[in-house]
């Protein structure tokens, strides 16, 4: 095994580390979600008990949808040049919000869609609608009002076809500070430790970096906040 | 009443599937740990299961291989493959796997995969 190993970095390995801990983690989120459902299957059961087991089964597709973002990125890792297509950009927004209200059907999410322009964008592998909808899973989890109400509009982010954006606002969310999140994830340990959560923004701003976009976080004063993301447009290709 | 051939590496797993399987009325005729012991209690049994739901990554034997050995035996037995694996799913169809069903999936999901194959 020692000289399978030798030469290779950790960088290079991580892919196959990441490949088999999100294996187990998924094995370990079916035994979990099995099980509730083995609870909720009993008629006995109150109605207190079973919102709670409706809630941890969105726990568990939660950490699914992060667990397997996360392998794809790493799996990604060592491709320098991504196959892509191109997509509708409003397409990709019905197909994270569709998945939002899969997994978090009890928040009751409203959605009001307010300019979902026709836009076409380069993708690949679902990246686009995958970083729209960890970003918006981290939006809900960052709002503690009883129905998120979630804004989201298409917008030409430049003055040319070039680049488009996707704003996510929630006046629900839940930021006391600017968050820069570069600085976070370089910076010191101790500045980590005083952020929300934030799996799902960081995962987010991968996979559009990945794509060659980038995304923005805005706090308004306490008073909610939005997630920005901008991605190529199909004529940049 | 549809009979199942359960195979998984995960104990707890093969008893979550069989007790709610069971609860919902189907008959649970056998489990089994890896490949090579899922190619032996096949071939063992009588009375061939209707529906086998296979995993793939486990010790011995995986999944796509015992797939593809139980679909010799029996080139029209229904196999659902159930994986964390979602890339190995074309390699699944290949080997004669009827459904494909990524991990975590709800039982109901499995359920309805059940009927479906057999019609």
């Amino acid at each position: 095994m020692n000289g399978e190993r030798r030469g290779r970095s950790l960088e290079e390995e991580l892919p196959a580390y990441m490949d088999l801990l999100s294996h187990d983690i998924l094995n370990l989120n079916q035994t979990v979600l099995s099980s509730i459902e083995y609870m909720m299957s009993s008629s006995s059961l109150d109605n207190r008990s079973r919102e709670h087991a409706e809630k941890a089964t969105s726990q568990v597709r939660i950490s699914t949808q992060l667990m397997e973002s996360i392998n794809k990125l790493c799996l990604l890792q060592n491709e320098t040049e991504l196959k892509t297509t191109t997509v509708s950009l409003a397409e990709e927004v019905a197909k994270a919000t569709t998945a939002l209200s899969s997994i978090l059907p009890h928040r009751g999410i409203r959605f009001a869609f307010e300019n979902l322009t026709e836009a076409t964008v380069v993708d690949s592998k679902d990246l686009v609608s995958q970083s729209i909808l960890n970003a918006l899973i981290n939006m809900v989890q960052l709002d503690h009002s009883e129905s998120p109400e979630i804004s989201i509009s298409i917008e030409r982010a430049g003055d040319d076809d070039c680049t488009w954006c996707v704003r996510l606002q929630d006046s629900g969310l839940v930021l006391s500070t600017p968050v820069d999140l570069d600085t976070i994830v370089c910076g010191p340990e101790e500045r980590r430790s005083k952020t929300v959560r934030l799996a799902g923004i960081l995962l987010s701003k991968m996979m559009v970096e990945k794509l060659g976009g980038k995304i923005e976080i805005d706090c308004f004063d306490g008073r909610g906040g939005a997630f920005t993301m901008t991605y190529k447009g199909a004529t940049a290709i | 009443m549809t009979s199942v051939l359960i195979v998984d590496d995960e104990l707890f797993i093969v008893e979550l599937y069989r007790d709610i399987l069971q609860l919902r009325g189907y008959k649970v005729v056998g489990t089994a740990f890896d490949g090579e012991e899922a190619i032996r209690r096949y071939n063992d049994a009588f009375e061939k299961p209707d529906v086998v739901i296979m995993d793939h990554r486990m010790p011995v034997m995986n999944g796509v291989e015992a797939t593809r050995e139980i679909m010799r035996l029996n080139p029209i037995q229904k196999i659902i493959f159930v994986s964390a694996d979602v890339l190995v799913e074309k390699e699944a169809r290949e080997a004669g796997a009827t459904e494909f069903l990524p991990k975590p999936f709800r039982m109901d999901d499995l359920i309805e995969r059940m009927q479906k194959v057999s019609l």
